[in-house]
């Protein structure tokens, strides 16, 4: 998987959800449901061309969490 | 009422190695209407007989769908957020709009047909490779070829990407089971879900470039271009339809051979062509009641069976109950291949009545036309191995030896 930085993931987030959020919010308590990660990870892959896996959004919820956990899963490949 | 704490009727190992039906019956005889709790909290009225489960089905104004019809259905414990967008967590009028275009695109006359040819050709060539003497297990080989042919002609796909789809849908919804999720279940089934939704907005997009409309997601990606439908809206009703198809039919299916083999005598009657396949699917269809019950909401008092059910409670509807009455079926417990008037509640009943019920029971058929036409059989050589769930009953094991026609018959006496 090719890096995927934290502000990549807030600039996908604010593009699906059409409002600001910084690198702490909470993107489920923000409004993010399975459509808007549907729609971030089409995103995403659009620029990277990977194609992320959905669970590492709900097991991150921010999207600092979230570049961890990709940063992590990929450690482990 | 009876209150019932540390219900079992949440507990998917008592589906799977209790006897639910049992324990149904109970309450139907002295508690028709009751109230079962869990330690979290959670609590719901469950009704058992046919009279009031088909009264609350007809009540869609106070009983409401939106909440989710599976008790603690998804992996959101909140209101769902595909409610009202999505048939089965639709209310009218938001329901009836989104009806009217899945319906005429893929449950009308000529797709019929197609599925019905589609599902006859796989099942003839899973069971054309098949010998005296091998052992398999039907569920996993010939039952999905049924939604498979669906799949292909709705969502207008090779049987490769159908098979795809069906093995996503059934990890997500199966995700309690161990026998389709891996060691992380959660994992799996957020994933899961994610790869049916994938798959199906990548056909949308397909459709939406190329202007073709001749499949339900084809039609329905045109609504988007013409602005009749948002995409998020075809979106979920394509993985409504994908679901309710992929992992009802198979276990219907595999649960059908099951009883074809303990009821071998009758079974007899439809191969000698003196009990008709329409008959025998529709007793089979009550007998194996596939999904058990729905869930509904009150959205105000609601009097059911001489109780009064308030307002914001949850209440579930037990079709597999309600097909096992005495007060509307004789010999209830019995599986009578011929049944007269059988008026079965397997698809429920009023609005959302299962949109696929013609393509369910137009399955189901053919399999068993497929069957009885066959100079072989299936004969069960190992105990069947149940869905973990309360809420489809159904094998995930099945394991068969192929026999001879001739002596299946010898079988029979
Ligand atoms: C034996 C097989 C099947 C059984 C027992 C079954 C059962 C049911 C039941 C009981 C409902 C009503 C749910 C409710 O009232 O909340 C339902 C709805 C539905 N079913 Fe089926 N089903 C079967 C096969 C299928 C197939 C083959 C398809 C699609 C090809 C399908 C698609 C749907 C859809 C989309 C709904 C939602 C309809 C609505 O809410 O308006 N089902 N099914």
């Amino acid at each position: 998987m090719t890096d995927i930085s934290t502000a990549m993931i807030i600039a996908c987030v604010q593009k699906v959800l059409n409002k600001d959020i910084t690198e702490e919010t909470d993107i489920f308590a923000a409004g993010v449901d399975s459509l808007a990660v549907l729609r971030c990870r089409a995103l995403l892959k659009q620029q990277t061309g990977v194609r992320v896996p959905g669970h590492v959004f709900f097991g991150g919820r921010t999207p600092a969490g979230i570049a961890e956990l990709i940063g992590a899963e990929n450690a482990g490949r | 009422m009876l209150v019932v704490e540390d219900s079992p009727l949440y507990s998917a190992e008592f589906f799977a190695v209790g006897d639910p039906y049992a324990y149904l019956a109970d309450l139907r005889a002295e508690h028709p209407v009751s109230i079962h709790r869990r330690p979290d909290g959670y609590e719901f009225y469950a009704l058992t007989r046919y009279d009031d489960v088909y009264a609350a089905y007809i009540d869609h104004q106070r009983l409401s769908s939106s909440y989710g019809t599976m008790i603690d259905g998804s992996w959101h414990p909140e209101k769902d957020t595909a409610s009202g967008r999505m048939l089965i967590v639709a209310d009218p009028p938001a329901h009836t709009a989104i009806k009217r275009p899945v319906k005429h695109s893929g449950f009308n006359r000529a797709m019929l047909g197609n599925t019905g040819r589609t599902v006859r050709r796989n099942i003839r060539a899973a069971l054309a490779e098949l010998s005296v003497g091998d052992r398999l297990d039907f569920s996993r080989v010939v039952a999905p070829e049924l939604p498979k042919g669906v799949l292909e002609v709705l969502f207008g796909v090779g049987p490769k990407d159908a098979a795809v789809l069906l093995e996503a849908t059934r990890t997500m919804i199966g995700y309690r089971d161990g026998a389709y999720a891996g060691t992380s279940p959660l994992d799996s089934l957020v994933d899961a879900q994610l790869e049916v939704l994938d798959f199906v907005d990548d056909l949308i997009e397909q459709r939406i470039d190329s202007g073709a409309d001749d499949d339900m997601i084809g039609y329905l990606a045109q609504c988007v271009v013409r602005g009749e439908m948002t995409r998020d809206v075809a979106l979920l009703n394509g993985l409504n339809v994908a679901v309710g198809g992929n992992e009802t039919t198979p276990h219907t299916a595999s649960l059908a051979v099951d009883t074809i083999h303990h009821e071998r005598a009758q079974w007899q009657r439809v191969v000698d062509g003196d009990v008709s396949t329409e008959l025998a699917t529709q007793e089979l269809l009550r007998w194996t009641s596939t999904n058990s019950y729905v869930q509904r909401v009150t959205v105000a008092d609601v009097e059911i069976g001489g109780y009064t059910i308030p307002a914001n409670s949850f209440v579930t509807l037990w079709n597999m109950s309600a097909n096992r009455d005495a007060a509307v079926f004789d010999r209830p417990d019995d599986f009578v291949i011929d049944r007269p008037d059988n008026r079965q509640i397997a698809f429920g009943a009023g609005v959302h009545r299962c949109i696929g019920a013609p393509v369910a029971t137009l399955e189901i058929q053919t399999l068993i036309e497929e069957l009885a036409a066959w100079d072989k059989a299936f004969v069960v050589v190992d105990t069947p191995r149940k869905l973990h769930s309360n809420f489809m009953l159904g094998l995930t094991e099945l394991h068969v030896e192929v026999v001879g026609a001739e002596d299946a018959k010898d079988l029979a006496k």
